[in-house]
């Protein structure tokens, strides 16, 4: 595989990733591109042997959200642009579509916001990259009973929150 | 509706990147790339040095005070076409002056 096809293939996945840990588009993009700037400068030492390319990447992707989150207090202070910003969506041209993924990506926002960063990223992990518990536990660095429970408890939460909205 | 099966559905359906960002990301990511690593770093460095250099420039051009047997006047070129209220170290805001001891 060469790195524009990992790029192709990953970008939506690291994309949400970021997007999950971050509380803006804007963040998230940043995040994104530091995550895929690793991968680029790593991408000859991948082994096959040794981890699945999924792992791998999002074994990198964690490694760079933790230093990217060490210092956004520290760049928070020289950025003087607005945390909320208006931004433009792609499906401009059919506005039913983009009402509902606005309404959809809203939701998921809020239900994400009550939750630790910890439990953001192993639902993501979990739930939309559809990895599997004893990859997320590799990744994470957490026992697989330990990722078990923490999606457990952090799904919880988001039905009690917004469970009664489904009925 | 099965709350547990519509709370994997919203977690499921994730975030749009928005504004090109895929392109976006891609062509920053190339520049990068294709900038050698000694440019980089020559200009992290040169930054570095034009910082010191401002530093230094700026306590040079500083009011020193030498202790108290130091006097400081003004030299006739300063004096010429300026207008000075007092006389003394205050009229050395606009001219570093010259130093001489008694």
């Amino acid at each position: 595989m060469t790195f524009d096809e990992l790029y192709e293939n990953f970008f939506l996945r690291i994309y949400n990733y970021a997007r999950y840990h971050c509380q803006n588009e804007q963040e998230a993009e940043d995040l994104t591109s530091s995550i895929f700037e690793k991968l680029y400068k790593k991408f000859d030492s991948y082994n096959s042997g040794k981890a699945s390319l999924e792992v791998w990447v999002f074994v990198i992707a964690r490694s760079v959200s933790v230093d990217f989150f060490r210092w956004r207090k520290f760049r928070s202070i020289f950025s003087f642009t607005s945390e909320q910003e208006e931004t433009l969506t792609s499906s401009q041209d059919n506005p039913a579509a983009k009402l509902e993924q606005d309404d959809k990506e809203k939701r998921l926002q809020e239900s994400l916001q009550i939750l630790s960063q910890q439990e953001r990223e192993i639902l993501n992990l979990h739930y939309y990259q559809h990895l599997k518990q004893t990859e997320i536990a590799t990744i994470t660095g957490l026992t697989q009973s330990n990722v078990g429970v923490i999606l457990h408890r952090a799904v919880k939460k988001i039905k009690m929150k917004f469970g009664k909205d489904y009925e | 509706m099965n709350n547990k099966n519509t709370v994997s559905a919203l977690l499921s359906s994730g975030f749009e990147p928005k504004n090109n960002a895929k392109m976006r990301i891609k062509t920053a990511l190339l520049q990068k790339a294709n900038t050698p690593v000694r440019l980089q770093w020559a200009l992290v460095l040169g930054g570095i040095l034009l910082l010191i250099g401002l530093s230094v420039y700026k306590k040079n051009t500083e009011i020193r005070y030498l202790g108290p047997n130091a006097v400081y006047s003004l030299s006739s070129d300063d004096l010429a076409g300026q207008n000075f209220g007092e006389s003394g170290p205050r009229g050395l805001e606009s001219n570093p002056g010259y130093i001489h001891f008694q």
